[in-house]
């Protein structure tokens, strides 16, 4: 059963997932979706019972059974409903996650089973006694009249059906007088294992058993008291074999597959080395091929990698209309892009971060309605999710037409919390005013809620976001609302380096960092406060010598002119003083583990074609100054 | 040996049903998401029987039952039904469904049903 477990899983997943969607469309008044939602219900409880889930099947089951009510008209769909619905799904998905685990279901499901059955009135039938006769009935029907006893199976689950195909078998034979317990008590499935039904018939009683037995399934026994049949045919036809389309993996598989795939890009620039240094002309179109089949390869993973930002940006519909609810607010949450593909590395990490910048959305963003109304905007906020691929990256972007962020009200915290001094507040831009909501130990809440001011800020949000190797824009407008742009890579694994020297090192800059190489020469540098600094485009630039942000004693390279590298750094540009330009190479960052997880200042590590190591530079936990 | 279409929208009842029927000797020529997709299967691959799951997307098991049947009237299928589908089961079995099996379902039932059949 062990290896099913993981299918069902997954698969559970995407109906619950169905549910949910369907349900918020469903409390928008779109009737429509209500068979797909009853499918998955439906799907679902033949899952579980399968997998002898019971707490499950159960509440499926009842979920279904209500569904189906709605569909027919029967119960008429209102919130309270719709909420029961969604407790219905959220108890599922704890099982889910409970089996996830390797764990049990973990639930009990016996009060929202009864608290769906309720709406649906599915209580039990009085049973009403009946008595083995139709004597009467026999009399009438004169001779030739022979009773069939047929007794199904102890574990017989849909007794009425199979007592349907008894009787559609046996009126082949004959004509049916009387049944014992009647039709309708037959129809509903209303009798314990046995039934039976006196035919009229010229059949012999073989010909009447056998043909039970081997047209009806589940039966365990067959007599008939009395006396005849029919052939029967049966034939095979030819076909042709066919195979399937697609195949479920893990994604620690795509994930060592990913890197072995780095280690064979890592095995490919040393040949090329090798293939340099002894210069040897035969390898070229070999190596050139290899070059070639190693790009693929390493494309072909990555695609297989990459999944739909759906798949996280699914949750957010429920999650948003539960706060808003919760709240007294009222939004409208739409989401674009669903569609758009990540790597999964990436995905998984960005969904924190997400789910904080919606809750700030709907917590501190959207006004209540009367606020709202007051200031002559429509009573519903709105909230969006909007993903798109740009170039080389993934654009997210969350934004409201709230109350916008106030630049003065953040100085004043940020002055009361003694992140900045009464006189920093007072020069600074509104811009920069507002990137304070990104500093450690700031927090805005006025009033602190259960859903966000809990002292988890908008900084580890950005730090999150940076470790992803992307980066977080703010634009904010008082009353008009706040937009937050995150920019990610596509992938984690293998990017775009650039290499340089310092202090006869070889460190590794990702590009998407870069942002222009300057030659720096001796004379450009002038010292402003005791700082470095050169005029680009009439621009201040501060330039930082690597080996002395590195925290070694500056080499004091005696060259008339130096390499400048030109990164961004929270939001400004600063100059990075190497030694020498090695150039620009495909890298596999091998993550730094244990006690060097939390050294500020490298992003990893990376293993170079000759065989050495050689360390990125995270620029963004890099320290200046 | 039996060569079987298994028309199922979930992966995992397909799943179970393969491993069933497989490893009974039975062979599973082909698979279908929908109604649809199994019609369209049984055209190409004419199977000695097909299990047939009654509530589907686009086109529904008992539709499908029943254009399975205008092609091949002698067409062999057994529908895959859950509790509380005692209707629908009778107006397969009535479109001209051999058989039914309940989910969820014991191997043995499974096997006594198809092997009925063949």
């Amino acid at each position: 059963m062990e290896s099913y477990r993981d299918v069902f899983i997954s698969e559970s997943m995407e109906h619950l997932n169905t549910l949910t969607q369907g349900l918020l469309e469903l409390e928008k008044g779109n009737q429509q979706v209500i068979t797909e939602i009853f499918r998955a219900a439906h799907t679902l409880k033949g899952m579980a019972a399968t997998m002898g889930y019971e707490g499950m099947a159960s509440i499926t089951h009842e979920m279904e059974n209500l569904l189906d009510a709605i569909r027919e008209g029967r119960v008429e769909i209102n919130s309270e409903i719709v909420d029961l619905l969604f407790e219905a799904v959220d108890l599922l998905e704890a099982a889910l996650n409970s089996l996830t685990q390797g764990d049990e279901e973990n639930i009990d499901a016996t009060e929202i089973s009864s608290k769906l059955s309720r709406y649906t009135g599915t209580g039990k039938k009085e049973k009403q006694p009946q008595r083995r006769d139709g004597a009467e009935e026999v009399h009438r029907a004169g001779a030739g009249v022979k009773r069939v006893d047929v007794e199904l199976d102890r574990d017989c689950t849909l007794k009425s059906v199979r007592a349907f195909m008894t009787f559609r078998e046996l009126k082949e034979l004959g004509e049916i007088v009387k049944c014992i317990p009647d039709e309708d008590r037959l129809e509903d499935g209303d009798f314990d294992r046995s039934f039976s039904i006196f035919l009229k018939t010229g059949a012999s009683d073989d010909e009447i058993k056998e043909r039970i037995l081997k047209k009806v399934s589940e039966v365990a026994g067959v007599e008939v008291h009395s006396v005849e049949t029919a052939p029967q045919k049966s034939g095979g036809t030819k076909s042709e074999m066919k195979s399937v389309q697609t195949v479920r993996v893990s994604i620690e598989r795509l994930d060592s597959l990913m890197n072995l795939v780095g280690e064979l890009v890592i095995s490919k620039s040393r040949l090329f080395q090798i293939k340099n240094k002894y210069a040897i002309d035969e390898l070229n179109e070999t190596l050139a091929y290899i070059d070639k089949l190693t790009t693929s390869l390493q494309e072909e993973v990555q695609e297989m990698r990459m999944v739909e930002v759906s798949y996280v940006f699914d949750r957010f519909p429920r999650m948003v209309r539960d706060l808003a609810k919760k709240e007294g607010k009222k939004v409208e949450f739409i989401v674009k892009g669903r569609d758009i593909e990540l790597d999964r590395t990436v995905l998984d990490e960005i969904g924190d971060p997400l789910v904080h910048l919606l809750r700030n959305c709907i917590d501190h963003g959207i006004e209540p309605p009367e606020e709202r109304l007051e200031k002559g905007k429509s009573e519903v906020g709105r909230v969006m999710l909007k993903a798109r691929r740009v170039k080389d990256h993934v654009e997210i972007v969350v934004e409201d037409d709230g109350r916008g962020i106030d630049p003065e009200k953040i100085k004043r915290i940020a002055v009361e919390r003694g992140l900045i001094s009464e006189k920093e507040a007072s020069g600074m831009s509104p811009e920069d005013a507002r990137m304070l909501i990104f500093t450690p130990g700031f927090s805005s809440a006025e009033k602190v809620t259960d859903i966000s001011g809990r002292g988890v800020g908008l900084d580890v949000v950005r730090n999150k976001i940076l470790a992803l190797g992307g980066t977080v824009e703010l634009e904010s407008e008082v009353d008009r609302g706040t937009r937050f742009v995150l920019k990610l890579p596509l992938t984690l694994a293998i990017t775009k380096a650039l290499l340089i020297s310092a202090g006869g090192r070889i460190y590794a800059i990702p590009l998407n960092n870069v942002s222009e190489i300057l030659n720096v020469k001796r004379e450009d540098l002038t010292t402003v406060m005791g700082q470095e600094v050169i005029q680009l485009r009439g621009r201040i630039l501060p330039v930082y010598d690597l080996i002395t942000l590195l925290g070694k004693p500056a080499t004091g390279n005696g060259s008339d002119a130096r390499p400048v590298v030109v990164v961004e750094k929270g939001g400004n540009l600063i100059g990075i003083a190497v030694d020498e330009l090695i150039g620009q190479q495909e890298i596999v960052i091998k993550g730094l583990e244990g006690k060097l997880r939390d050294v500020r200042g490298f992003a990893g590590s990376t293993i170079m074609g000759d065989g050495r190591v050689s360390l990125i530079l995270d620029i963004a936990s890099l320290e200046v100054g | 040996m039996a060569k079987i279409l298994v028309v199922d929208d979930a992966a995992f009842m397909r799943m179970m049903l393969k491993n069933i029927l497989g490893k009974n000797g039975h062979q599973i020529v082909g698979e279908a998401q929908n109604g649809a997709e199994g019609v369209e299967k049984y055209r190409e691959l004419r199977p000695d029987v097909v299990t047939m799951d009654i509530i589907m997307p686009e086109v529904n098991g008992i539709e499908a039952v029943k254009k399975i049947m205008s092609i091949d009237p002698e067409a062999k299928i057994v529908m895959v039904s859950a509790l509380g589908q005692e209707a629908m089961v009778k107006e397969a079995l009535e479109a001209g469904a051999r058989d039914f099996i309940v989910k969820p379902f014991k191997e043995s039932k499974v096997l006594e049903v198809i092997e009925k059949l063949c």
